[in-house]
């Protein structure tokens, strides 16, 4: 007799069905599974026929046969472990065939036949609320997660005992810990920092253009506190983001425990030892890496010029396309991966140059120290940000800042004037705008004009260094109200401008 | 005339120059120093075992006509001690180089000379004034010498080529070798205009221990030793202790004592070196007239109080070594776009520059 259990699968960040059929019938004893599976899968033959036997069913004596359709898709995980259970339950007359229908099963089993909690419930909930299933069963672990959503009927079971109670009748769900909506643990605020003015002025200048930003500064001095206070600032999740955000974090198996969506931007700081991998995601069973966790939300470097180079290069392709694309020997798939880059870094290796008087580097220190630097990444920084050295007492000490909230106002507010400038290009914000179109969206007014030019020469700007100024007084005026860009804009966006290698070899510009 | 010979034993390794003057006046010249019998080496003064090891290894190896052809190709002269030409001033040393390499000419005996020397990883500050004061050095038709290092030496060459003057290099290494790397421009032009001279063979790669041997020389060939930046215990003081030695006036560039780089001057003035307070009592105190001393002091203080409110605030918070934007936030009080504003009219005026995004520092 065939059975047939309805599930899913996680390609991406999505839920996928697959159907898991049993086939029990009479031949040489054996247990067999088909399906382009992965090795986990594959395993799952071991897993499940000793948890059966250990929940009390024997297997028959018989041929059985398990098959995972559609067959074109490589399936990989222990998801499919509870499925094929009741699967070969259901071949044996255990379970009524009509207990499954409108109905996914996903669970990972161990030995003694209890379900285990899986990663990626969260796409799979959606998934098969998107196609109308009725309900669905989730390891009990994983309930909370699958009750995220709504609009599906979460039937959560501890072994494979309880599914069979369940679909045979004979269980009752229990209800659900009272769980008291667990709030969120309050964000670090801005307010909690004293001082440095310029530093939370370019966080604030950053997250309204969506910039991403270098700190240059010595170690200690807040570099990372700023960083983590980052998504305080930046306007809460909508709806979409924070399905986007949620799925990820539950492929990655991050989710467990979250009572409610969360608005919170998220925060990434992944430390310089990170793998290609961690960075970039993928491995046998794929999970998103830094750069997709960090998805609409801030991915921070601290010590940039520790980080490999190529671990650097997989920044590059995601800044430009909001998504990283891992290629695999059975096909590709994508992970979105939109994020505000920060990066934090000493100006050299003690911290203090151009303090001659505190940094005894010597040049060829500075070259080795440079050479780590990773120019595609600093290139796509359109704001630097000199940080002074200050000691922690000093950093977070009584007197009160502005608060996340004050500032959040204000980076709301631009950014819906650059959403409203923008409506019908296919950008959303400044630190987008490409080269071509800054001279129409970046008005100058005379005195700015001149202002800038003079710049240009006295500054010894590049053409890269020009446009990111532009780009960065275009979110200052913003940031005030203002249309055109005037001389104050434009004086301030000075300030934060980028920096390039060259900056750091005073001696070979027209000097000695 | 310098020979073959001379130079043989010029190349001798681990024989300097005390060795070699001992040898001279043992042999009387290199040549019978070349033929001598191994076991009459044994009586030459300051010989030890190993050294007469590797005369007689060299004496079997070295091909004296090829090697002394090899100068001409490496575009090198040579001048022996006691020869017309022969800088007078290195003779005064006890142990003065039995043959000088040059390449370009030698300083001219009759004008005045005055060494510049300094930190490596000196300040902005320093590096400031080493250019003026060596510019202003120039133009009044005093000789820089200097070693070519980064840093302070860099800048007394820079300042006296722009000055329009004269500078001459010391090295710690064959004059063929242009030593440090990235010097490679201002070497050529000294080559090409002026000379780069040094103790040491052609093809002599640089070593830790010769630089106090090239600082010694530097101050023999100058009047008067000027040391502008210095860490305690830094190569410039090895320079103005030789010219202490030699009689030779030190000037050394006073700064704030909390600065790591005016602790060596500061120290030397402590000892008895002249400070310099500015280039026009520098160039009095070296008795040399001076066309245009640059600006050294307060000869802008007219033109400060000209200065709009912000920039003059500005201004006076900064420092000569550069602080940050922060730090002068918080200084001023500002916001930042005045700030930035103030900042912009001081560099226009000369009065200010930026010397890394986003740290300032003070000119004048
Ligand atoms: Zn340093």
């Amino acid at each position: 007799m065939v059975s047939e259990v309805q599930s899913a699968a996680i390609y991406g960040i999505d839920g996928l069905p697959i159907r898991v059929e049993a086939d029990v019938s009479e031949g040489m004893p054996m247990f067999q599974m088909v399906g382009y599976l992965s090795s986990e899968v594959r395993e799952a033959r071991e897993r499940v026929s000793t948890a059966l036997r250990n929940s009390g069913f024997a297997l028959p004596v018989k041929r059985i046969t398990v098959n995972l359709y559609p067959a074109d898709i490589r399936k990989s995980g222990t998801g499919f472990d509870l499925p094929v259970a009741l699967a070969i339950l259901s071949a044996t007359g255990v379970i009524p065939p009509d207990a499954f229908w409108d109905t996914f099963v996903i669970g990972e089993v161990n030995l003694q036949g209890n379900v285990c909690p899986i990663p990626g419930v969260l796409p799979i909930v959606a998934k098969a609320a998107e196609l109308q299933i009725k309900r669905i069963l989730v390891p009990a672990q994983n309930r909370v997660e699958a009750e995220l959503l709504g609009g599906i009927e979460v039937i959560p079971v501890e072994s494979i005992n309880g599914a069979v109670d369940y679909l045979t009748g004979d269980y009752e769900i229990p209800p659900r810990e009272a769980q008291g909506e667990a709030k969120e643990a309050s964000a670090p605020d801005f307010a909690e920092i004293k001082g440095q003015k310029l530093l939370k002025r370019a966080c604030e200048i950053a997250c309204a253009g969506m910039h991403n930003l270098l700190m240059i500064g010595p170690p200690g001095a807040g570099k990372s506190m700023a960083a983590k206070r980052l998504p305080s600032i930046l306007p809460e999740m909508d709806r979409k983001e924070q399905m986007e955000t949620s799925k990820i974090q539950s492929v990655a198996g991050l989710l467990t425990g979250a009572t409610a969506l969360s608005k919170r931007r998220p925060f990434r700081s992944p430390n310089h030892t990170a793998t290609l991998q961690g960075m970039a995601g993928g491995g046998t069973i794929p999970r998103p890496g830094e750069i997709s966790l960090a998805h609409n939300g801030v991915l921070f470097l601290d010590e940039l010029t520790e980080f490999s180079p190529q671990v650097l290069e997989v920044l590059r392709q995601p800044m430009e396309d909001h998504e990283i694309t891992i290629a695999r020997a059975n096909g590709s798939y994508r992970y979105p991966a939109k994020f505000m880059l920060v990066a934090a870094m000493n100006p050299c290796q003690c911290g203090y140059y151009p303090d001659r008087n505190k940094c005894r580097c010597t040049r060829r220190q500075l070259d080795r120290f440079l050479g780590k630097i990773s120019e595609p990444v600093i290139d796509r920084m359109d704001l630097a940000v000199g940080i002074k050295a200050v000691a922690f007492e000093e950093l977070s000490g009584e007197s009160k800042g502005e608060s996340s909230a004050a500032i959040r106002r204000r980076v709301e507010e631009a950014q819906s004037i650059q959403r409203a400038r923008y409506r019908g290009e296919a950008f959303r914000f400044n630190s987008a705008l490409p080269a071509g179109l800054i001279k129409q969206y970046v008005p100058l007014d005379a005195a700015a004009r001149d202002y800038l030019e003079e710049v240009f020469f006295r500054r010894n700007l590049t053409a890269r260094g020009y446009h990111k100024i532009l780009k960065v007084a275009r979110t200052i005026a913003d940031l005030s109200g203002k249309d055109r860009i005037d001389e104050t804009c434009l004086a301030e966006a000075v300030c934060y401008r980028g920096v390039e290698k060259r900056d750091w070899e005073p001696e070979e510009r027209n000097r000695d | 005339m310098a020979n073959p010979y001379d130079l043989w034993l010029a190349s001798v390794p681990g024989i300097g120059q005390r060795k070699i003057a001992s040898i001279i006046s043992a042999c009387g010249t290199a040549r019978e120093c070349f033929y001598l019998k191994e076991e009459a080496l044994r009586y030459i003064p300051l010989l030890r075992e190993d050294d007469m090891q590797r005369i007689v290894e060299s004496r079997r190896t070295w091909d004296l006509e090829r090697q002394w052809e090899a100068l001409a190709k490496r575009n090198v002269s040579v001048i022996r001690k006691g020869e017309a030409g022969y800088p007078s001033r290195l003779l005064s040393l006890f142990d003065a180089p039995h043959l000088l390499f040059f390449r370009g000419k030698l300083p001219a005996e009759e004008q005045r000379a005055v060494a510049m020397v300094g930190a490596r990883e000196c300040t902005e500050y320093g590096r400031d004034m080493a250019k003026r004061i060596a510019g202003a050095l120039a133009a009044a038709g005093v000789i820089v010498i200097s070693g070519m290092a980064r840093g302070i030496d860099a800048a007394s060459h820079a300042g006296a080529i722009a000055g329009g003057g004269e500078t001459y290099a010391l090295l710690g290494c064959g004059p063929d070798i242009c030593y440090p790397r990235s010097g490679r421009q201002l070497y050529e032009t000294l080559v090409s205009r002026f000379g780069v001279l040094s103790e040491f063979a052609p093809g002599t790669p640089p070593e830790k221990g010769f630089f106090p041997a090239r600082n010694r020389l530097i101050s023999a060939l100058s009047d008067a030793v000027l040391v502008i930046e210095a860490r305690a215990r830094s190569g410039s003081l090895i320079t103005a202790d030789f010219a202490l030695e030699q009689g030779k006036d030190v000037y050394a560039l006073p700064g704030r004592i909390t600065d790591a780089l005016s602790y060596g001057t500061n120290q030397l003035i402590r000892q008895g070196a002249y400070p310099i307070v500015s280039v026009e009592e520098l160039l009095t105190d070296l008795k040399v007239k001076g066309v245009h001393a640059g600006n050294a002091g307060n000869t802008k203080e007219p033109c400060l109080r000209a200065l709009p409110a912000t920039e003059r605030t500005v201004y006076e918070a900064l420092e000569i070594l550069p602080k940050g934007l922060e730090e002068l936030l918080e200084k001023t009080d500002l916001s930042i776009p005045a700030l930035s504003a103030a900042l912009d009219g001081l560099i226009k005026k000369h009065l200010a520059e930026e010397g890394f995004p986003g740290a300032y520092r003070r000119l004048y």
